[in-house]
């Protein structure tokens, strides 16, 4: 059984190395040899995860004194989640990123940002196998960081605003996360999560509250729980495409179950009411903000707040089927998310516009995209028979079968949302499709979609369309991810 | 006697207040940035002050016998908070190294870093 | 079998006919459906025509069932539903025929035998479907699909279609919530489990479940004086059957 370390290490290694040889070839070459090599051991850590976790030593250092990995059916999952959208957007990124910005120095960034994309999955998998409470800090900081430098790489104006924005909230959410642990800590002598929880669980009501207040602070903000998410419309918007697809198709998600694993197993129950009621409200105000905006990626950022605040929501439940579909959504959203985020990447690219309007008639002119497009947008509003229906579905189903006044809350909470969202996605999809005005559409760049483009973004569509039908292994696979959540 | 640690903690919570109040009132995003940096210091005083022990020694072993390693450890400051600041130094550093990075070349392509001329981004 | 073969038929239909439209080039400047398009449609309509016939002697047998993200996609054909999809296979034949020459070049529609077929799936879904989870997919798939219908006509049909789609999904939304309602109520999707149990409720129940399922019904239908400018007026009566035809669909399974 290889050391699923090799996810932190191998990634670490190959940016160091990337940037160490300089070579634009030999960045590519190295970050897609890795991440492919990952998501290949992926499934096989996947499948020895979800029959018992694994315990990783290090260095035969021993637990409670050695630092704490482990793999089980939730780290597992996400792994292999994070593994296979890293690869398509990479294979995305090929021909992508020399079109990302104009500024000096372009030729060298881009072999910085294979390497800081490296970084970033690094941080990601660090943080999905962490069982330590600081590590999980350390981890956190390499994934935000991370992703502050990916956000800024255009090096345009809104993209650097943007980037310190994040920034600025990100810290001072690490600042109160860094308190959190450093009350958890003294309180229960131990960093390891197991520890911690056992300690908080005896610990008088006022300390937990302190704690589970700050580290919700701390975590939301990355994880972009209402009304701590104002930077995220701005960050992913202004990141390249294929940076936006991976924050709204894996980033926030993972802060958000990192999140709702504590919140489920440290801290005490109105900690999941405030939750759920945090969640809605971020539903409504993501899919009502995304109503008025004229840019594309703007609305997908704000769409992305509404669909990870329907996930929180589902989590928050408190029941076993409320994670299981939060799960399924989580897999959906990365999925459709990220192939809309992508294709808008080469909408931009080939009309020189952050607009809606401006990609009027482009249907014709592009295709494939579109096509790609409208699926995953059918898939997101939750229409049969994509994926998206059936996981909103399971999500409406917990929340009916939780019989409490936020439970029936959400519901209605969520088929209105739905049907904001089909307003402003299908506005986009019929822009697409308009024939009044042909879309200027730049006559050197080569039309559609690139090959590789085409595949990343492929295999996404792939995701939203089967997921529902052909694959009901995938609820053999979220099933023992909902049991698994709900401990340590 | 007001005991050292309670200093500490007050010190520690004053310097998070003051560096939140910067952050949220400064127009010069250099000073924001020098308000995020006194944040982190003042968790990172709040952190070493959990190790606090009164009278307590370096967490170092010394070889004379006079005492037993039991009881030199029952007198040793804890030296894992200590560890853990360390690193929570040098992710500081990365970030503000990140954010100055930001500012300049903000200022490079706006000549100003001044919050008030920068609302490019609005609702 | 046959009952199968009324799914697999307009399904088949769409992918080859989406093929078609991508692969072939359109026939007019218009760019209205190719020749190939036309045929396709025509053959497959009339099958289906057939088709109908022969799977009248699988009344009561035809059950089909199909496993999706853990739950059940069912189907099944009565009485009922097989004079309701005789009539509609037999309209939507008399459509195609006219639209052969119907279709004017006053609007770009390469697609529309594509959403035509796609359409008539989730009609004939809905009509064979055994439970209401079924019901409601295939519902919501009829529901797009007329939507990418309409967006095949000229720009009145377009801006008609953006009216639609907030009635559609609404009307969706409801129907969902009442679906759900109904199966924390009763425990099951399917409609046979309704019939029998449904009688034994108190009478709000039944109110409720009845309005957030006639509600959307109702929008369906009010919806359609929306539709007077389509293209090609041989789609009219085709449009006003199917909430009719629904309704009493339910209203026979779930009695008032």
């Amino acid at each position: 059984m290889v050391s699923p370390m090799l996810l932190i290490a191998m990634p670490l290694g190959a940016a160091f190395l990337i940037v160490l040889l300089g070579s634009k070839i030999a960045a590519r070459i190295v970050a897609i040899a890795t991440v492919a090599f990952l998501a290949v051991l992926a499934p096989f850590w996947l499948t020895a995860a979800i029959s018992e976790p694994i315990a990783i030593v290090l260095a035969d250092v021993v637990p409670p004194l050695g630092i704490a990995f482990g793999l089980d059916a939730v780290s597992a999952g996400f792994v292999l989640l994070i593994a296979v959208s890293g690869l398509l957007v990479l294979l995305y990124s090929l021909p992508y990123i020399p079109h990302a910005g104009e500024f000096k120095g372009k030729e060298k960034a881009e072999v910085r940002y294979y390497a800081i994309f490296l970084l970033l999955l690094a941080g990601a998998f660090g943080l999905v196998m962490t069982k330590d409470i600081f590590n999980l800090f350390v981890f956190f900081e390499i994934l935000c960081i991370s992703s502050y430098l990916l956000v800024a790489y255009s090096q345009e104006e809104r993209a650097l605003e943007a980037s310190f924005k994040y920034m600025v909230l990100g810290s001072i959410g690490s600042a109160f996360m860094l308190v959190a642990i450093g009350l958890s800590y003294r309180l229960s002598g131990s960093l390891a999560m197991t520890d911690i929880a056992k300690a908080l669980a005896a610990a008088p009501a006022s300390y937990s509250t302190l704690v589970s207040v700050l580290f919700v602070f701390g975590f939301g903000i990355e994880a972009a729980i209402f009304p701590l998410n104002t930077w995220l419309p701005d960050a992913h918007s202004s990141a390249p495409s294929s940076i936006s697809a991976v924050l709204s198709g894996f980033v926030i998600e993972v802060a958000l179950v990192v999140l709702v694993r504590l919140s489920l197993n440290i801290f005490s129950g109105t900690m999941l009411l405030v939750l759920s009621v945090l969640a809605l409200a971020g539903v409504l105000v993501g899919e009502m903000a995304a109503l008025g905006q004229k840019e594309l990626k703007r609305a997908l950022a704000f769409s992305s707040i509404g669909q990870v605040s329907m996930m929180l929501f589902a989590f928050t439940l408190g029941s076993e089927i409320g994670r299981w579909a939060g799960f399924g959504q989580l897999l959906m959203h990365a999925g459709a998310k990220s192939a809309l985020f992508l294709v808008s990447g080469y909408f931009i690219v080939r009309t020189g516009s952050h607009e809606i309007e401006a990609y009027r008639g482009l249907g014709r002119k592009m295709p494939a995209a579109s096509a790609f497009f409208a699926i995953a947008a059918l898939s997101l509003v939750g229409m049969p028979p994509f994926f998206g229906f059936f996981t909103k579905l399971r999500i409406l189903e917990a929340a009916a079968a939780a019989h409490s006044g936020i439970g029936y809350a959400g519901i209605v909470v969520i088929l209105f949302a739905t049907v904001i969202e089909s307003i402003y996605l299908f506005r986009i999809v019929r822009t697409l499709y308009g024939a009044n005005a042909e879309a200027a559409v730049s006559s050197s760049a080569g039309g559609d979609l690139p090959v590789f483009a085409w595949i990343a973004v492929a295999g996404f569509v792939l995701l939203v369309l089967v997921g529902g039908f052909i694959i009901p292994s995938f609820d053999r696979l979220l099933q023992p991810m909902a049991a698994v959540l709900a401990t340590i | 006697m007001i005991s050292i640690s309670a200093v500490l903690y007050s010190t520690s919570l004053i310097l998070i207040l003051l560096g939140l109040y910067g952050v949220l009132t400064r127009k010069n995003l250099i000073r924001v940035v020098i308000s995020l940096d006194v944040v982190d210091l003042g968790v990172n005083i709040f952190l070493v002050t959990i190790g606090y022990v009164r009278d307590g020694r370096a967490p170092i072993y010394l070889a004379d016998a006079q005492t037993s390693l039991a009881d030199q450890a029952s007198r040793m400051v804890d030296p894992l908070p200590q560890s853990l600041v360390l690193t929570a130094i040098v992710i500081g550093f990365g970030v503000t190294a990140v954010a100055l990075t930001l500012l300049m070349r903000l200022y490079e392509r706006k000549g100003t870093v001044m919050v008030s001329d920068l609302r490019g981004l609005k609702w | 079998m046959s009952t199968s073969m009324l799914l697999i038929l307009p399904l088949a239909g769409f992918l080859t006919s989406l093929v078609a439209s991508w692969i072939m080039p359109a026939s007019s400047k218009a760019r209205a459906p190719g020749g190939v398009q036309k045929f396709i449609a025509v053959i497959v309509f009339s099958a289906l025509f057939v088709v109908v016939f022969l799977a009248k002697s699988e009344i009561g047998a035809g059950y089909l069932s199909i496993p999706m993200f853990g739950l059940a996609v069912n189907f099944g054909l009565t009485q009922l539903s097989w004079y309701f999809i005789a009539m509609v296979a037999g309209i939507s034949l008399v459509t195609v025929l006219f639209t052969l020459q119907g279709l004017r070049d006053d609007g770009r529609y390469p697609f529309y035998y594509v959403w035509l077929f796609s359409k008539t799936f989730g009609m004939l879904g809905v009509m064979l479907s055994a439970d209401m989870l079924t019901f409601f997919i295939l519902w919501e798939v009829m529901s797009w699909s007329t939507y990418f219908l309409l967006q095949q006509g000229h720009e009145k049909a377009k801006r008609a279609g953006g009216v639609y789609l907030i009635y559609a999904v609404t009307a969706g939304m409801i129907l969902l919530a009442g679906l759900l309602y109904v199966y924390f109520n009763v425990g099951s999707f399917d409609f046979r489990v309704l019939q029998t149990t449904f009688s034994g409720f108190d009478a709000g129940r039944i109110i409720a479940a009845m309005l957030l399922v006639l509600i959307p019904m109702l929008i369906e239908a009010a919806a359609y004086p929306v539709h007077w400018w389509l293209p090609s007026h041989t789609r009219m009566p085709k449009q006003a059957f199917p909430p009719t035809l629904r309704q009493f669909r339910l209203a026979s399974v779930s009695m008032a």
